[in-house]
């Protein structure tokens, strides 16, 4: 529990909860069988309690509080209610008992504000979720995800999730394959399973999922190209030195660990670029290298898209009829802002020439699942130092983990079809059905999870595992979304993105630092979990 | 997940039918002018006792009690275990279903915390609040029960345990 958002949410549920327990025990009630000692108790309060009578014949006589004790008398005179042993009223007025016919005398204190913790308890529960239902309100974009994920562990929450299918498919006609590395674990059963959850308000429409293998040895490791070629590859050349604008980074790049590297926007232009130079030292092979790079977005992506719904408002419908029936709507969608905002671009120094030299470029949309991918380099003369310079836009992308590889050659994975599929411990065939034709859609509704077992070729070998996704997702309008309608908006989103992202700036900003730290604070220390250790 | 699922339903369930109030006990603020004793119930096998508790003294406890209006008495030998009402509680059991429900819109945040959150503290709060009117045999002896009984003084000779209602 090192999070410190974790932290915060025990504190509170600590604070809550203490607050609750801390209203018991009540020392209210006295009883006095001497007149003396009842005179002698509330003779110095200023307001006395009710006095309760007990009489020996079992009646009981309750006095306001204004009642007087005649010691000469020997009486007690007051204004209240007797009742008799079965408790009906047979008196109400004034009343004087002489003390020789009281068996007990009974005094209560007020109780005071007893509810006092448990409203104080609700009331703050209910700011809190108040609090949190404002943010949510004005900024929807932090509270939802988006596309399915798959999961090797199925217990696991989003932050864990292995996989992330088809980010930018929001419509039938955007949708698309994609592939993610899994980053397994070593092999250890031949049948591999993974379960695939919808965790947003959205409808999944699931086309087709595979499993890519490539068997591998010790040392060996096979990473997935942009363009979806795979290399295999062997020795790892850990970061020596990078450096950001903020300084130092080394620490954060290193390691497989989830201690990302990542920076907030540009306070004037969404795009805008920054660059990260990386220093590799005693790089003792320097022929076929590739840069892994494992990244993931920020939720930049995820606001955008929010946002273009939200700007279509009441007319969402008519706009995605369009999108599907125009392919230059659908291509400037696609093209757009993900254009503008560009590639994580690699370029390699060469020594020859001091010059700075474009390598290859990365891209994959979505916040939650982390890629893992290479770019092969192309460098030129023998030097055990290589610099690298990554330039990407500012705000937009979150690196864990860079580090050189020995390309050993391109391969071809096996493809594996899933041999089952279980929906809520059953197996479903109509599931295994709508996968295996392609003019089908598996449908998964908000909640859903559907395990996927697939059989892997061989007994005791073990494999570099990918996941293939094709298929697209329909996202629900939320109501509060239709006051954010704007279609001029929308029309500078889609052909002038650059105008939009520099528009936009201030209104991203407001929302930045408060949407992150909402993502984050959830965040649960990953060390915990073995499969994101390097093998 | 769907073990999870039914606890929650069943915590929602039994909180919410817990809305009831205890004849005869009056709420915290009007504690000094209740005419009755405070409601007892002693857990007996085979079957509990529960009512008003009538009188206590060093052998037995008489309790009128709610299925047949009738006085009882019980050794004190045989109680082991019991629980003591003074004043009826406000009730909270609404707050768990409400609260719940309130998170949903939080979508994410929901799920990762606001919920669990407010099913725990919605519960806790409603749990305290049934027993925050209340003494169990770990923390009051008999000889301080007799001050919530009807007749902290025991039963006077002249009544008959039976015309007792």
């Amino acid at each position: 529990m090192k999070d410190i958002g974790n932290l915060k949410l025990l504190g509170v549920i600590i604070i809550l909860a203490a607050s609750v327990q801390a209203c018991k025990n009540y020392g209210f009630r006295a009883n006095y069988q001497e007149a003396n000692k009842l005179l002698h108790a509330t003779e110095n309060i200023r307001t006395k309690p009710y006095l309760k009578a007990h009489m020996k014949n079992g009646d009981v006589c309750i006095l306001k509080d204004t009642w007087i004790i005649d010691t000469n008398k020997n009486t007690v005179f007051g204004n209240g209610k007797r009742f008799d042993y079965n408790r009906k009223e047979i008196f109400l007025g004034e009343m004087t008992l002489h003390i020789d016919s009281v068996s007990i005398f009974e005094t209560n204190s007020k109780i005071l504000k007893p509810e006092k913790g448990r409203i104080a308890t609700l009331s703050i529960l209910t700011g809190i979720d108040v609090a949190l239902g404002v943010i949510c309100i004005t900024n929807p974009k932090v509270c939802f995800g988006s596309c399915p994920t798959f999961y090797m562990n199925e217990d696991n929450n989003f932050h864990f999730a292995d996989s992330e299918g088809f980010s930018n498919a929001i419509a039938p006609s955007m949708e698309y394959s994609d592939i993610d590395a899994l980053n397994n674990p070593p092999i250890e059963d031949q049948i591999f399973s993974l379960t695939m959850k919808n965790e947003a308000l959205e409808t999944h429409c699931v086309n087709d999922v595979k499993l890519l293998a490539y068997p591998r040895k010790k040392g060996e490791r096979i990473f997935q190209s942009k363009s979806n070629e795979f290399y295999l590859c062997q020795n790892d050349y850990l970061l020596s030195h990078a450096e950001g604008q903020e300084g130092i980074v080394t620490a954060l790049l290193k390691n497989e660990d989830r201690q990302e590297r990542f920076s907030l926007a540009d306070e004037k232009n969404l795009s805008s670029k920054e660059e990260i130079y990386l220093t590799f030292d005693g790089v003792e092979n320097q022929n076929d290298l590739g840069l892994i790079v494992n990244f993931r977005q920020t939720l930049m992506t995820t606001y955008f898209i929010y946002s273009a719904i939200g700007f279509m408002g009441d007319q969402v419908g008519d706009f995605f009829a369009k999108i599907e029936q125009s392919k230059e709507i659908n291509s400037s969608l696609k093209n757009g802002i993900t254009k503008e905002l560009g590639n994580i671009d690699l370029y390699a120094l060469n020594s020859r020439t001091n010059e700075w030299e474009l390598q290859d470029g990365l891209y994959e949309t979505g916040p939650i699942a982390v890629n893992r991918q290479i770019i092969p380099l192309k460098i030129y003369g023998k030097n055990q130092q290589i610099k690298l310079k990554l330039v990407m836009n500012k705000g937009l992308w979150r690196i864990d983990f860079t580090a050189l590889t020995n390309i050993k050659g391109k391969v071809k994975p096996l493809e594996i079809k899933p041999s089952s599929i279980y929906n809520k411990g059953q197996n479903d065939l109509d599931a295994l059905s709508a996968i295996e034709n392609p003019n089908k859609h598996l449908i998964s509704m908000p909640g859903n999870e559907y395990r996927f077992h697939f059989e892997l070729p061989e007994k005791n070998m073990d494999y570099e595992l990918f996941l293939y996704s094709k298929g697209y997702y329909l996202e629900w309008m939320r109501e509060h979304w239709l006051k954010d309608k704007n279609l001029l908006k929308l029309h500078e989103m889609v052909y002038n993105p650059k105008k939009y992202l520099r528009n936009e700036t201030k209104d991203y900003k407001e929302y930045e630092s408060m949407m992150e730290q909402e993502f984050w604070n959830s965040k649960i220390d990953t060390k915990t979990f073995i499969y994101y250790e390097k093998n | 997940m769907k073990k999870i699922d039914l606890l929650i339903f069943g915590v929602v369930f039994a909180l919410v039918c817990s809305c009831g109030t205890t004849k005869n006990l009056p709420f915290s603020e009007d504690i000094d002018i209740n005419e009755h004793g405070s409601f007892i119930k002693i857990y007996q096998k085979p079957s509990s006792i529960s009512g008003e508790l009538i009188s206590l003294d060093s052998n037995e406890m008489v309790v009128l009690t709610e299925k047949s209006a009738q006085c009882v008495i019980v050794p004190l030998k045989t109680v082991k275990k019991f629980k003591l009402i003074f004043a009826n509680s406000k009730k909270y059991g609404w707050s768990v279903p409400l609260f719940t429900i309130a998170t949903a819109p939080l979508g994410w945040i929901a799920v990762l915390g606001a919920t669990p959150v407010n099913i725990i503290v919605t519960t806790a709060v409603s749990e305290s609040s049934n027993s925050a009117f209340t003494y169990k045999n770990k923390n009051i002896s008999f000889e301080e029960m007799k001050m919530f009984a009807r007749f902290p003084q025991g039963i006077p000779t002249n009544i008959k345990i039976d015309s007792i209602k």
